[in-house]
Order: C-alpha cells, then structure tokens, then sequence
C-alpha cells in the first residue's frame, strides 16, 4: 500500500475515533447546574417521551393536595455523603442521570402537585408517588422514597 | 484474524455505550438527532437486566480500552510492517493521548473525573499495543 492511501485511512481512523471520543462526552449536570428545565420542548423532554413509549405506563394525579410540607431524607442507606439528599428531576419517573438541582438531607418543600405513576413491562408493575415541588426557585419532581412522606403506595385514599 | 478481533473489539464496546451508559452521553444527542431513539430505548429495555450483573468496570472503563485496541488493530493493519515513523505516530498517538489526558484529571489540568481503573486499562491497552504492534 502507498503511504499517501495509509495517511489518508489513518486520518480516516483518527476522525471516526476522535468522533467516538466526543460522543462519549457525559452531557449529565453536576450539583448546582440550571441548565435543565422541564420543558418537554427540550431533547431531554423528548428522550423522556420516547422512553415512555416502549414500557406500559399510566399516572393519576391528584388535585386540591398542593400545601403539604415534605422532608428530604436521601437514600439513607447510602453512607456516600455523595448520595445525601435527593435530586429535583425534571419529570415525574425521570429515569436519566440529569438533574435539576441536588437538594441536601433535612430541606423542607411545598407539595405543589401529586403525581402516582404506574410503570413496567408485561405483568410486573410498579407505582411510585412523585411531588412537583419548587426549591431555590427552580420546579421540579422528586420520588417519595427521597422524602418523608408516608403515603401507602397501595392506598388511593389519601 | 487481525481484522476479525478489532471489528469485535469496536462492535463490543459501541454496543456497551449504547446500552448500558447513561443516555445523557453526547451520543444519544445524536442517535435522537437522526431519529433512533425508538429502537436504542427497546434494545436497551431488552438487555436491562444484564447492567445489574456485570461489573462497573466492563461497563465504564473496558469499553474506552477497547475502543483504543481496535484503534491500534487497524492502524496495524494500514501500515502492515512499515518502519516508519508515521506509524509509530499515529499508532500511539491515540492511547499516549488517552493515558497523559487521564492524568491530567488527576491534577485537575483538564476537567472530567479521574479513574484509577480507567488508567489501569489504559496502562493494559498500551502493553497490548506492543504485543499488537509486534504481531
């Protein structure tokens, strides 16, 4: 082989190997980032939609339930302080790495809307309760398991 | 032969950003751009329960080394038995590249979050790359 081919295959080599590289780049929001919204405009809102098109999903939500105060607790079996707290997502079940906004253990939050998701593939379902809260002025969702809350996942009368 | 294990080793590590990595990385921007969303989420539902049996590692550090071994396979194989210096170049140009950037995560000269287990495979892709590049 000419050398000019084998420059010319390895830069080849080099851009389909620099574009991997790039690719592999984590877009995730580290503690303290805004630059995510809710806004289903955003290619974060249509991730979430696409990803709830191919798993059996339903949510109930509850009105006139806006006031109550919820506590963080955090994933207390997690002895990383890395895992205190919780994070406000962008939406209810949001499965993603991204973050609104890391909230410490102990901050307490007004519930703004109650939201009781249904999710899974073929028989094996789950429901989880998810608050709308609103933290350092930024709106967003977190699960019941984040929080103090005493809501019985099996029990519609609250 | 040659040509077989580098194709398996950029399937194989391709396959496991796709999969198991988080959807935020850059890639899926792309794949969202082009409209393959779809299809990556059922792929990734079909083999979800594989992520909580393998290892962190396989999924967060081996695949950037194998990623790097398939680099240097094919760089082998367009210079075959050249002796010159532009082959040494651009064989170890990417893995010298990789491991001096971890590095500097270490020091905090670039940003990212260093990883003693991706500069342990990065030092393994590299004596690999001599064992590849004295086949």
């Amino acid at each position: 082989m000419k050398n000019t081919k084998r420059y010319i295959l390895s830069f080849i080599m080099i851009i389909i190997f620099g574009l991997s590289a790039i690719g592999s780049v984590d877009t995730d929001s580290y503690v303290g980032s805004n630059n995510i919204t809710s806004d289903n405009n955003t290619t974060l809102g249509k991730l979430y939609e696409n990803y709830n098109k191919n798993i059996k999903y339903d949510w109930v939500e509850y009105e006139g339930v806006e006031g109550d105060i919820i506590t963080i607790t955090g994933l207390s079996y997690l002895d990383d302080p890395v895992y205190y707290g919780a994070r406000l997502l962008p939406y209810p079940d949001y499965m993603g790495d991204d973050f609104i906004i890391r909230m410490p253990k102990g901050t307490q939050l007004v519930i703004k809307k109650i939201r009781k998701i249904h999710r899974g593939m073929k028989d094996i379902m789950a429901q989880v309760y998810w608050f709308k809260v609103e933290y350092k002025q930024k709106v967003g969702w977190v699960s019941i398991f984040c929080t103090d809350a005493d809501y019985d996942p099996y029990n519609n009368n609250f | 032969m040659l040509m077989s294990i580098g194709i398996i080793c950029f399937l194989l590590s391709t396959s496991i950003y796709v999969l198991f990595r988080p959807t935020s990385l850059l890639l899926f921007h792309w794949i969202n751009y082009f409209g393959f969303m779809d299809e990556i989420f059922i792929f990734r539902s079909y083999f979800s329960f594989i992520k909580d049996i393998i290892p962190f590692y396989l999924i967060y550090s081996v695949p950037f080394g194998l990623w790097i071994i398939s680099y240097m396979i094919f760089i082998k194989i367009i210079w075959g038995e050249s002796k010159s210096y532009s082959y040494d170049i651009f064989f170890w140009s990417v893995p010298i590249i990789s491991f001096i950037s971890e590095m500097f995560q270490y020091f905090d000269v670039i940003s990212g979050t260093f990883d003693l287990t991706d500069l342990v495979i990065l030092g393994i892709t590299i004596i690999l790359g001599f064992i590849i590049k004295n086949i």
